[in-house]
């Protein structure tokens, strides 16, 4: 019998063979993957078609919010993780991952990639069909520069998702508590003109990690440029991943 | 002699639920271990301390010459694990499962050795299937599969034969006399007394956390016969209930 301590393999590597195989899944099961584009698209379409101007000089609801939704598209990825997170220790996966040398953190940040990698092919699939099929702006330089505004989009929400996780005991609960709190963000950073949204709600938006992904996404897709200050909202949505990651952390349960 | 686990003074409880109560005992190397035990006798979570799945409150695990509270990780790449329930990963099918779990033990196969282990529990024909598309038997014969990914020095089965069909159920048994065979030391938990009678060395048998007995299935019927003499040499299963009792045992 071996007493000898075995040599362990580097971190990375059991992470990104798991961020593969998991992203691999991820397109092999095209269906689910597709399926989770339904709520973007449907949205999209449906503004692009009560939203368009009446009038030259009227609001262009669709162009709008256009960039909200593609944003939007990399916060749902949370819920996909939430739900897959808490299916996974219900169903005693992460028991047997845990039977592996492999720390089960190490595996949940793989899972993590695996998401994010994948939302941002979905938000890239939204932006080119409101490009291609709807005609909605978008320029060119911008939307490749907006991969990064995407990435930091959904590790905020993937974090966001992994403490969604932690705190729901069934799939269905963290899904519900997922959308039932994205969505009011989402109208209250950015989905609809601040005009229109209730006086004292608006002091609000301006902290919301939604609104952090519009404010850097929308100038980005309409002209390529980056806001004036692109800092506040850089630096609020990694403090938002960070803390959010760090509560997740000490609320996880792998059982 | 060697022995591939050895447990002193292991305890451990669910809030006022003793699970496992000054647990000690040694698994010789090369064995076959049983764990007998009515349902919620804590056999489950006496082979999780030992596969460093949970934290024991009291005690020391020594599994494979090394004390698990310090080196879990290396104890764990040298050790096959199959849990009660099957907790395959759902998005992945069989082949990937065995190559991604091969990783996760840093090793690496390629597809025909990852084919060559499905097929070891008969089902390459499976390969490409999710674990919702296999029946549970298949399933269960995937988390085997799985548990040797890593040729492990110490395997612990958890019920390996629940809900296999009779053929699948001898063709396990095989299995696990090849794993003994090729020197491994095997560890497991069985409802069924004749499958403990067929394939273990040694038994212990569990009850409310303690292990109330522990020796080869021949010398627990020797000593039941002498205790008790009835005219007729006992069974194991007479042995299990003269433990355990007829009571009914809610899990």
């Amino acid at each position: 019998m071996l007493t000898h301590l075995p040599r362990q393999q580097p971190a990375w590597r059991p992470i990104l063979h798991f961020a593969g195989a998991m992203f691999q899944a991820g397109l092999t099961d095209w269906r689910t993957t597709a399926l989770s584009l339904f709520t973007p698209l449907f949205m999209l379409v449906l503004f692009w078609l009560i939203g368009r101007p009446a009038e030259p000089g009227d609001l262009d609801l669709a162009a709008f919010i256009f960039p909200a939704i593609v944003g939007l598209t990399v916060m749902l990825g949370g819920q996909t993780l939430a739900m897959r997170l808490v299916n996974w220790r219900t169903q005693g996966v992460f028991q047997r991952l845990a039977a592996t040398p492999t720390p089960v953190g190490h595996l949940v940040l793989g899972l993590g990639l695996a998401q994010a990698a994948l939302s941002v092919v979905q938000a890239m699939s939204v932006l080119a069909f409101g490009a291609l099929a709807l005609g909605l702006p978008v320029n060119g330089l911008g939307a490749g520069a907006a991969l990064g505004v995407l990435a930091l989009g959904v590790s905020t929400f993937s974090a966001y998702g992994l403490l969604v996780a932690s705190l729901s005991p069934k799939a269905d609960i963290a899904s519900s508590l997922f959308i039932f709190t994205l969505l009011p963000m989402f109208f209250l950073g950015g989905g609809f003109p601040a005009e229109i949204l209730p006086a004292f709600l608006r002091p609000v938006s301006p902290w919301l990690p939604t609104t952090m992904v519009n404010t850097l996404l929308s100038p980005l897709l309409a002209t390529g440029t980056l806001p004036s200050d692109p800092a506040w909202p850089v630096l609020g949505l990694l403090s938002y991943t960070l803390g959010l990651a760090a509560l997740a952390a000490w609320r996880f349960r792998w059982e | 002699m060697t022995f591939a686990i050895h447990v002193e003074n292991l305890s451990k409880s669910y809030g006022a639920v003793r699970a496992v109560a000054d647990l000690s005992f040694s698994v010789p190397a090369g064995c076959t271990f049983g764990l007998l035990g009515p349902n919620g006798a804590g056999k489950s979570t006496t082979l999780s301390l030992l596969q460093g799945l949970r934290q024991p409150e009291t005690g020391r695990v020594v599994v494979l010459g090394l004390d698990l509270s310090a080196h879990a990780a290396q104890v764990k790449g040298r050790l096959g694990v199959q849990l009660q329930h099957t907790s395959l990963m759902p998005d992945l099918a069989a082949l990937q499962q065995v190559l991604l779990f091969a990783r996760l033990y840093g090793r690496r196969l390629n597809r025909a050795a990852a084919l060559d282990l499905l097929r070891r529990v008969g089902l390459a024909e499976k390969a490409a299937a999710l674990p919702g598309q296999l029946s549970g038997g298949q399933q269960q014969r995937l988390a085997l599969a799985l548990a040797l990914v890593n040729d492990p020095e110490l395997v612990f089965l958890d019920e390996p034969t629940a809900g296999l069909d009779p053929q699948a159920r001898r063709n396990l048994w095989d299995l696990v006399r090849t794993l003994r065979a090729e020197g491994r030391t095997l560890v497991l938990t069985t409802h069924y007394i004749e499958e403990a009678e067929a394939l273990c060395d040694q038994v212990g048998i569990l009850d409310h956390g303690r292990l109330l007995a522990l020796d080869t299935p021949a010398a627990l019927v020797g000593q039941l016969a002498a205790a008790a003499p009835t005219g007729r040499a006992p069974s194991l299963e007479e042995v299990f209930l003269h433990f355990t009792g007829r009571a009914w045992r809610d899990a």
